[in-house]
C-alpha cells in the first residue's frame, strides 16, 4: 500500500544528497540543451523515364559540414546522373539551404534532352476561308452583298511547302542516347484546277476551295444546297452555279458559267453565261435576267430576259419580255400571253394569245443591240431637242447683245450635237435589219390582236390562224402569212 | 435624197425628228396640223410619209387612207404608243408599212429610207 509519509522522506533524502554533491549551477550559465552535430546531406531522385533528376537538400546541424555544389554533383553522379546537370539551380539551392538552414525540396537538378524528329518536306494549307464583311459608310454592312460562300480568286496561294527538318538524338540524364524518329507528314497534294509554282499551290481558276482526302482543289462549280438568302449573300461566281433552293427577296446571282436551277427561279437580278431551269422563271419588279448564252425553262412569267442565244420555253410565257440575238422556241401545246418577244432569228411557237387575252407583240429580224443604241440616240436627241426649244424661246425675248450672242452659241452647239447623233444613227442603221429570213412559225393558233414586225414591216393578226408561217416578202416589202409547208410541219416538236 | 412628209402634233418630236432626218440628207416637210397637209398630199409625191396616229381633227389612219387613195405606192409609217391600238390596226389595213413606237424609232424610220435590195 502506498504511503505518503515514505514518499516525502525519500524526496528529502534526494535533495540533501544533491546539495552535498555541489551540483547546483550558477545563475549566469545557459540552461539551453546542447544541439547534436549533423552534416548536410543530399537526396537524389530520378524520374522513371530518366529525363529528369531532382535533389532535396538537407541543411547541416550543429557543427556538421555544410553543402557545396560539388557535393550535390557528386551525389548526382553517384546516382548515375551525368547529363543535363543544371549547375545554376543547384548553386541557388545550396545557397538557400546553407544560409537559411532549411530543407530545400525537389530541385530539378538535371534535365534529359528529348529527341527531335526528322520531318520530311510537306505541304500545308495556308488559305483561310473566313470572309470578313464588307464595310460601308458609317460602318453599316449590306448583308445581301456580303457573300458567305468562300470563292477563291485565281492565283490565290492555297498551300505552302514546309521544308524538311533534320532529326537529333536525345539523351537521358543518366547518359543513355534516345534515337530520333523520321516522320513523313501526310500534308496535302495539289488537285484539280490548282497549279504548283515553286513552293506553293495556287488556284489556277476562280472557284470553290476544298480539301478532300488530302487533296487541295478548286471547283468551277458552286453548288448551293439551300436557298440564296442571308446565309449565302448575293452570289457572284466565276464558273457554273448549281442552285437547289429558291432565291429570297432582292438577292442577286451573277455567274460566268451556266446557272442550273432545280426549282423555280425568282429573278431579282440574274446575270449568267447560260440558264437551265428545271421549273419556271418568275421576275420581280423590273429585275432582268441576262444570259450570254441560251436560256431554258419550263415557263417564264413577268420576267425580262436578255439572251445572246436561243430561248427555249416548254409550257408558257406570261407577261414576259424576251430579247434574244437568236431564236425563241416554245414547246408543244405551249401558250404565249401578253408578252413581248424580240428575236433576231425568229420564233417557233405553238399557241400565241387566246380569245380575249392581252395581246403579244413579236419583233423579228433586227439587231436588238443596234436597236437599243438607236433608242439611246433618240432619247439623247429628245433631251437636247427640249433644251433647244428652251434656248430658242429665250432668244426670242433677249435683246441684249452679249446675252443673245451666248444663247446663239448655245443654240448652235445643241444643233451640232443633235446633228452628230443623227450621223451616228445613220451609221448604225445599216446593220439594223440583220435577218430578213427571220420568221414566225406557229404550229398551233395565233390569235387576233397579235402584232408582228419583221425587219420593221408590220403585220397585225386580225383573225385566228392555225399552222401558219409569217414571213417577210422581200420583193413586196410586206409581211405575209401562209400555211405551214411540209418542211415546217415536219419539224413539229 | 428623199422627200419626207412628217405630221405630228407634238412640236418637240417634230423638231428633233426633222433635224435628225435633215442631217441625214433628207428634205423634210413638217407640220403639227394634219388638215394643213392635205393639200400637200394632193399636190406633192413624197418618198416617205410619217403620221402620228392620235392627233386632233384628223388621225394618222385618216391621213394614211387619204394618202393611199392618191398615191397607191406610198410608203407610210404611223407613230403610235401601242401597236394594238385599233386605229393603228385600221391604218395597217390602209397599207401602212409599219408602226413606229412613240416618241419615234429613228432606226426604223431611217431603215425605210435605205435603198431596197430586192436581189437578196
Amino acid at each position: 500500500m502506498y504511503r505518503n509519509e515514505d514518499f516525502i522522506q525519500q524526496t528529502g533524502d534526494l535533495l540533501a544528497r544533491v546539495e552535498e554533491m555541489n551540483l547546483l549551477a550558477p545563475d549566469d550559465l545557459d540552461d539551453t540543451p546542447r544541439e547534436e552535430s549533423i552534416h548536410a546531406s543530399v537526396e537524389v531522385m530520378v524520374d522513371d523515364d530518366c529525363m529528369t533528376a531532382w535533389v532535396t537538400l538537407f541543411p547541416a546541424r550543429g557543427n556538421g559540414d555544410s553543402l557545396t555544389p560539388d557535393t550535390v554533383v557528386e551525389e548526382l553522379e553517384r546516382a548515375n546522373v551525368v547529363f543535363g546537370i543544371d549547375y545554376e539551380r543547384i548553386g541557388e539551392g545550396v545557397f538557400l539551404c546553407n544560409t537559411e538552414h532549411r530543407t530545400v525540396y525537389s530541385i530539378e537538378a538535371a534535365h534529359g534532352r528529348p529527341p527531335v524528329d526528322a520531318v520530311h518536306e510537306h505541304l500545308v494549307v495556308v488559305y483561310s476561308d473566313k470572309i470578313p464583311p464588307p464595310k460601308e459608310r458609317a460602318g453599316r454592312v449590306d448583308h445581301r452583298a456580303w457573300s458567305r460562300i468562300p470563292v477563291v480568286p485565281a492565283g490565290t496561294i492555297l498551300a505552302r511547302t514546309v521544308p524538311a527538318t533534320p532529326g537529333r538524338n536525345g539523351m537521358t540524364v543518366t547518359g543513355t542516347e534516345i534515337p530520333f524518329r523520321s516522320l513523313k507528314p501526310a500534308g496535302v497534294q495539289p488537285g484539280e484546277n490548282t497549279s504548283r509554282t515553286g513552293t506553293e499551290i495556287v488556284a489556277a481558276i476562280e472557284g470553290v476551295f476544298s480539301v478532300k482526302d488530302g487533296v487541295v482543289a478548286i471547283s468551277p462549280l458552286l453548288e448551293i444546297k439551300g436557298d440564296v438568302d442571308f446565309g449565302t449573300g448575293n452570289i457572284d461566281f466565276h464558273g457554273d452555279v448549281l442552285l437547289h433552293g429558291r432565291v429570297a427577296g432582292d438577292f442577286t446571282i451573277a455567274c460566268t458559267g451556266t446557272l442550273r436551277s432545280m426549282q423555280t427561279l425568282d429573278v431579282y437580278g440574274v446575270q449568267c453565261g447560260a440558264l437551265e431551269c428545271r421549273q419556271g422563271v418568275i421576275g420581280h419588279r423590273d429585275a432582268v435576267l441576262s444570259a450570254d448564252g441560251p436560256v431554258q425553262a419550263r415557263f417564264l412569267q413577268n420576267v425580262t430576259v436578255q439572251a445572246a442565244d436561243t430561248v427555249a420555253v416548254a409550257t408558257s410565257m406570261l407577261a414576259a419580255r424576251i430579247t434574244t440575238a437568236g431564236t425563241i422556241r416554245l414547246g408543244r401545246n405551249s401558250t404565249v400571253i401578253g408578252s413581248i418577244l424580240r428575236a433576231s432569228d425568229g420564233v417557233e411557237a405553238y399557241n400565241i394569245g387566246s380569245p380575249g387575252s392581252a395581246a403579244t407583240e413579236i419583233y423579228l429580224g433586227i439587231d436588238f443591240d443596234i436597236d437599243h443604241r438607236l433608242a439611246d440616240i433618240r432619247d439623247y436627241s429628245m433631251a437636247l431637242g427640249k433644251r433647244l426649244r428652251d434656248v430658242r424661246l429665250r432668244l426670242r425675248h433677249t435683246d441684249n447683245g452679249d446675252g443673245r450672242k451666248e444663247l446663239q452659241n448655245l443654240e448652235q452647239e445643241l444643233r451640232n450635237t443633235i446633228t452628230r447623233l443623227g450621223q451616228q444613227a445613220s451609221d448604225l442603221v445599216h446593220g439594223l435589219d440583220r435577218n430578213e429570213n427571220a420568221e414566225l412559225v406557229v404550229r398551233g393558233t395565233v390569235y387576233t390582236g397579235t402584232y408582228i414586225e419583221i425587219c420593221h414591216r408590220s403585220f397585225h393578226v386580225d383573225r385566228p390562224m392555225k399552222n401558219c408561217r409569217i414571213y417577210l416578202n422581200r420583193k413586196k416589202g410586206l409581211v405575209e402569212a401562209e400555211p405551214l409547208n411540209a418542211q415546217h410541219a415536219g419539224r413539229n416538236r | 435624197m428623199n422627200k419626207i412628209l412628217l405630221v405630228d402634233d407634238e412640236a418637240m418630236v417634230l423638231d428633233v425628228l426633222t433635224q435628225l432626218l435633215e442631217m441625214n440628207g433628207h428634205t423634210v416637210t413638217a407640220s403639227t396640223q394634219p388638215k394643213d397637209v392635205l393639200k400637200l398630199i394632193d399636190t406633192i409625191r413624197y418618198d416617205l410619209y410619217i403620221f402620228d396616229l392620235r392627233m386632233p381633227d384628223l388621225t394618222g389612219a385618216d391621213l394614211a387612207a387619204y394618202t393611199r387613195e392618191r398615191h397607191p405606192e406610198a410608203r407610210i409609217l404611223i407613230i403610235t404608243a401601242f401597236p394594238g391600238d385599233p386605229l393603228a390596226v385600221e391604218a395597217l389595213k390602209h397599207g401602212v408599212f409599219a408602226l413606229v413606237k412613240k416618241p419615234f424609232e429613228i432606226g426604223k424610220i431611217l431603215s425605210f429610207l435605205e435603198p431596197v435590195d430586192v436581189s437578196k
